[in-house]
């Protein structure tokens, strides 16, 4: 319905331009029309033509480096792909290049495009604006930016209309994004963040939100701009980004993947390109995930304009929508890390050394028993044995036991110098987690032996071979008195498909040996004997201490936030947390391992740790949204260590930043955790207060930490000591909270 | 105990996974996402013996467990299959009473099994119509007009049955109807077929050990080199 309207509103405004400005060739009117009726893509370009007449006489001045036959020559190719108005699209570029305009024009005016588009409301209202953009400066700045070749940036000066469409923008509420929020409201520009996926030709694959008719619209103009770099420079648009004088940031990232493309849309100021395509390309990863690349080719190559969506069904879009709300309300550190980590159920060594120990035998005993007991096998059994297991050697690839809930892996079994790449991890525990975890925890309650249920599913890791299928055995376990409660599952990966049986009795086997080591006595001694605390503390003094520094922390209920600090303690006393005396919450990530622990928490911190992460990158950048004022004397160290042959290897950096979040004393009940960008919501009758947080971000070759100081506490020299013993403790504990060798075979 | 290995085949969404769930668990899932794969579960079941022969031992319960492979319609994973019903003893090819097409599907399905299959005689076929609680409500206007109604003709599926030799039913299973008797049937079936078996073999004075090995060892390799680290 709103499409619709956009389209008609735009439709009017763009015969209104024309009648008013009494265009110099009359042919260019025609084609107008024709276009408008023609097809969504080709919408925004009459319109973009309709801009370019209103600013083509300013921009005469603008200097282009393309030389104008390539130009032609490349629109022409370009327009193939619309057969049926080539001609007049033909006609089209001749009068653009005869009336001078040129294509840094075009792409300004397109990126406006997208912006009406996107913001369509504000715009019909606002007509007379748009025609006064001041292209000259636009033009400058994304001149400079091809230059560069993939980033553009839309100035201030561009937007100086646009201050006022900005402050109609709704996205200062905090809009908590989920994707089952779109029925009903199907505006795209309410929502803070958004991905769109759709092929090489246009076609809308996936958006997470928006309703069709929107996303269509705005898939076309993410279509031409794409091919417009593409086809101009041959290059891949990266991101451009605009900002305002009111604090808003835009940022739209393109992942060019042939033949899909992709693209987020963040308002996050927090966020950087490297996010979003670190985001991007995990959603395009869990596409290669149930298709492979080589399928995905296959499917396009016969056709270009094949739609994607006939062959995903609804659940690899289920799947989408809760990759999607993954990544943007929920928090999970990971994507913090540009190279990726994964998350280690802590637990004890010993625990863990007898995991590995049973891994390990298990995979030999079934490597050496098979190939004997063959011959004992009755012709039913041996199904999976068509041959001699001559090589199952090599039939398993990777086994792990993961705790499914919080995706955290508990044990690892893999070949000497492999290992799976943590992308391709993650993707399979989001499959587990999403498909199969609610189904098994539906019949945990009901039946009797959900433990029969074994599931064989092939999935690419794209990582690893985007071209073929590996195939997973999983089973689901529980083995409360060992492990600790909560699901766990064994995943073995093999590159065979018809290795099931072997694999199946080798997890039977795996699974029947943990539950046998849960029997002996000797072992639960030790579990109770080792199980009191690190450092010579009592767990229980531990824990207190744990309690008293979340009392604190309760200051942020007082502000009307709900603040479920919730801290699970790991059964069993594995292991326990750090001291944190002043400390919120932390992000440790070992950088060898790949691998990185943070205390479970129901509470999304990720825009706090992403502007830790950007203040500390980038130290000079003030013109921040919501976390208003920093601390003007930044606490930054960088020093440097030497080795043993006195070179200097170890540059560490060091930064104290404070935050001073604006807060609204007001009760948003349906709202978890608290938004930071409530900060700019000064509506009448709620009264404001600030809140002040140290984050501490300490990176060294090594490690990094990411810290968040307790609200209130201002003792950068005790936050210091903090940090120093949170990384003396996950130092000390690194064989418990993360997995250094796993079971190598 | 008796063991044979079921595959369950049919096109999407007809209720493969359901028709298992209610078989294994007696229970049904209002929403249920799409088999990725396939699942392996298996379930033991009782039947009297027919005890028409002179087996002396059978005059309790036979056990049967089934190892049942309940695999994904899409046409994605439509490679996988082979895998599945490759040394299969019993087959449930199932399609959706409402949906025309299924049936379709399914007899392509049966073909392709008769002509794959190396032992086509030995392997037992059921060809089992879903979602019979849908049509059975069409008497109520409301519902008739949410639920598209019988679309595949009773007689039409148990002609093609006959012809070709399978075992036929309608079942539901959101409500059970029929599901616990396409397994006994089937169980039954298998179980005559042992003792056929048996038969034979006795009259044979060649152990029957050995000739049950060398079956499953010269059954041909189907490893096409799918494997990723081609």
């Amino acid at each position: 319905m709103r499409a619709r309207d956009i389209n008609t509103t735009i439709h009017n405004a763009s015969d209104n331009d024309t009648t008013i400005k009494d265009p110099p060739n009359s042919n260019l009117n025609v084609n107008n029309d024709f276009l408008v009726s023609t097809s969504s893509i080709a919408q925004p370009i009459t319109n973009t033509i309709n801009t370019i007449y209103e600013t083509s006489p300013t921009a005469t001045d603008d200097i282009l480096d393309l030389d104008r036959n390539n130009a032609t020559i490349n629109s022409n190719t370009s327009i193939l792909r619309m057969p049926s108005i080539s001609k007049n699209l033909n006609k089209l570029t001749d009068d653009l290049l005869s009336i001078n305009s040129n294509v840094t024009a075009l792409t300004s005016n397109l990126q406006e495009d997208l912006l009406q588009s996107i913001y369509s409301d504000t715009i019909t209202h606002n007509n007379s604006n748009i025609t006064t953009v001041n292209t000259n400066n636009s033009s400058t700045s994304t001149n400079r930016n091809i230059n560069d070749a993939v980033i553009m940036k839309m100035d201030d000066v561009n937007l100086n209309r646009s201050d006022d469409l900005f402050l109609k923008l709704p996205d200062l509420l905090p809009h908590t994004v989920t994707a089952s929020d779109n029925i009903g409201n199907d505006d795209v520009c309410h929502f803070k963040k958004n991905f769109f996926i759709l092929s090489s030709a246009g076609k809308p694959i996936y958006s997470m939100h928006g309703s069709d008719e929107q996303s269509i619209n705005l898939m076309g103009v993410i279509h031409t701009l794409v091919e417009f770099f593409k086809i101009n420079k041959n290059c891949d648009l990266k991101t451009f980004e605009m900002n305002s004088k009111s604090n808003t940031s835009c940022k739209f990232t393109f992942l060019n993947k042939h033949p899909i493309v992709l693209m987020a849309h963040s308002t996050n100021p927090y966020e950087t390109e490297l996010h979003l395509l670190n985001q991007l390309d995990f959603l395009y990863s869990y596409l290669l995930s149930i298709l492979s690349k080589r399928q995905l080719d296959r499917l396009f190559s016969k056709r270009e304009n094949f739609d994607l969506r006939n062959f995903l069904n609804q659940e690899n879009f289920q799947n989408l929508n809760s990759i999607c709300n993954m990544i943007c309300n929920e928090f999970h550190p990971e994507f913090l890390f540009y190279s990726g980590s994964l998350q280690v159920y802590p637990m004890k060594k010993k625990i863990r050394d007898k995991l590995h120990t049973i891994l390990l035998k298990c995979y030999v005993n079934s490597t050496t028993v098979t190939s004997t007991d063959n011959t004992t096998f009755t012709p039913l059994t041996s199904f999976f044995y068509p041959d001699h297991s001559r090589d199952l050697s090599i039939s398993l690839l990777y086994g792990m036991i993961t705790l499914v809930e919080r995706a955290q892996l508990v044990s690892v079994l893999r070949p000497k110098g492999h290992t799976l790449h943590t992308t391709d991890l993650h993707l399979l525990f989001q499959l587990i987690k999403s498909q199969y975890l609610p189904k098994y925890l539906n019949h945990n309650g009901s039946t009797n032996d959900t433990g029969s249920n074994d599931l064989w599913v092939p999935v690419c890791f794209p990582k690893f071979n985007s071209n073929g299928f590996l195939y997973c055995f999983i089973k689901f376990f529980t083995n409360e008195p060992l492990l600790g409660p909560g699901c766990f599952s064994l995943i073995l990966i093999s590159a065979k498909k018809d290795s099931f049986q072997r694999l199946k009795t080798l997890g039977d086997q795996i699974i029947s040996s943990m539950e046998h080591l849960t029997l002996n006595k000797i072992l639960s001694k030790t579990i109770t004997a080792t199980g009191n605390g690190i450092n010579g503390s009592s767990s229980t003094s531990q824990q207190r201490k744990i309690h008293r520094s979340y009392s604190s922390s309760n200051l942020l209920s007082n502000y009307g936030i709900t603040s479920n600090v919730n801290y699970d303690i790991p059964t069993l006393n594995i292991v326990l947390l750090p001291p944190m005396d002043n400390v919120y919450h932390f992000i440790y990530k070992s950088k060898n391992l790949v691998q990185h622990i943070s205390p479970p928490i129901n509470e999304n911190l990720m825009d706090y740790y992403l502007y830790l992460q950007k203040q500390c990158s980038t130290p000079n950048n003030t013109s921040l949204a919501n976390l208003a004022s920093l601390d003007t004397t930044p606490n930054k160290e960088s020093f440097n260590a030497r080795n043993s042959n006195g070179n200097m290897v170890v540059v560490t950096q060091l930064d104290i930043k404070r935050y001073d979040v604006d807060i609204m004393i007001e009760s948003y009940n349906d709202i978890d955790g608290y938004d930071t960008t409530t900060g700019k919501d000064t509506k009448p009758g709620q009264s404001q207060s600030s809140l002040q947080i140290y984050g501490v971000s300490w990176i060294t070759t090594d490690f990094e930490l990411y810290l968040l100081g307790n609200p209130y506490f201002l003792n950068k020299r005790k936050l210091l000591q903090n940090a120093k013993e949170i990384i003396y403790w996950c130092k000390k504990n690194e064989p418990r909270i993360f997995i250094k060798q796993g079971a190598v075979f | 105990m008796l063991q044979y290995k079921l595959v369950l085949l049919g096109d999407s969404s007809v209720g493969k996974s359901s028709i298992v769930q209610r078989f294994v668990k007696d229970s049904f899932d209002e929403q249920r996402e799409s088999t990725i794969g396939a699942a392996f579960l298996s379930q033991t079941i009782k039947i009297k013996s027919p005890n028409k022969d002179n087996d002396q031992e059978n005059d309790e319960d036979i056990a049967i467990k089934f190892e049942i492979w309940d695999t994904a319609g899409q046409e994605r994973y439509r490679s996988l299959a082979p895998m599945y019903y490759r040394n299969a003893n019993a087959a449930v090819v199932v399609y959706d009473v409402t949906a025309k097409d299924s049936l379709n599907k399914a007899i392509t399905w049966v073909d392709e099994l008769k002509s794959k299959v190396d032992d086509e005689k030995k392997l037992v076929i059921s060809l089992v119509g879903n979602k019979i609680d849908l049509i059975s409500s069409t008497n109520d206007i409301n519902e008739s007009a949410n639920s598209p109604g019988r679309q595949v003709d009773l007689l039409d599926a148990e002609n093609f049955a006959k012809e070709h030799n399978l075992l036929f039913h309608e079942v539901s299973a959101k409500t059970g109807k029929g599901v616990r008797d396409v397994f006994y049937e089937i169980a039954t079936l298998l179980y005559k077929q042992k003792l056929e078996d048996d038969a034979l073999n006795k009259k044979d004075t060649n152990e029957n050990e050995d000739r049950s090995i060398n079956v499953a060892l010269s059954r041909p390799s189907t490893n096409d080199p799918t494997s990723c680290c081609s």
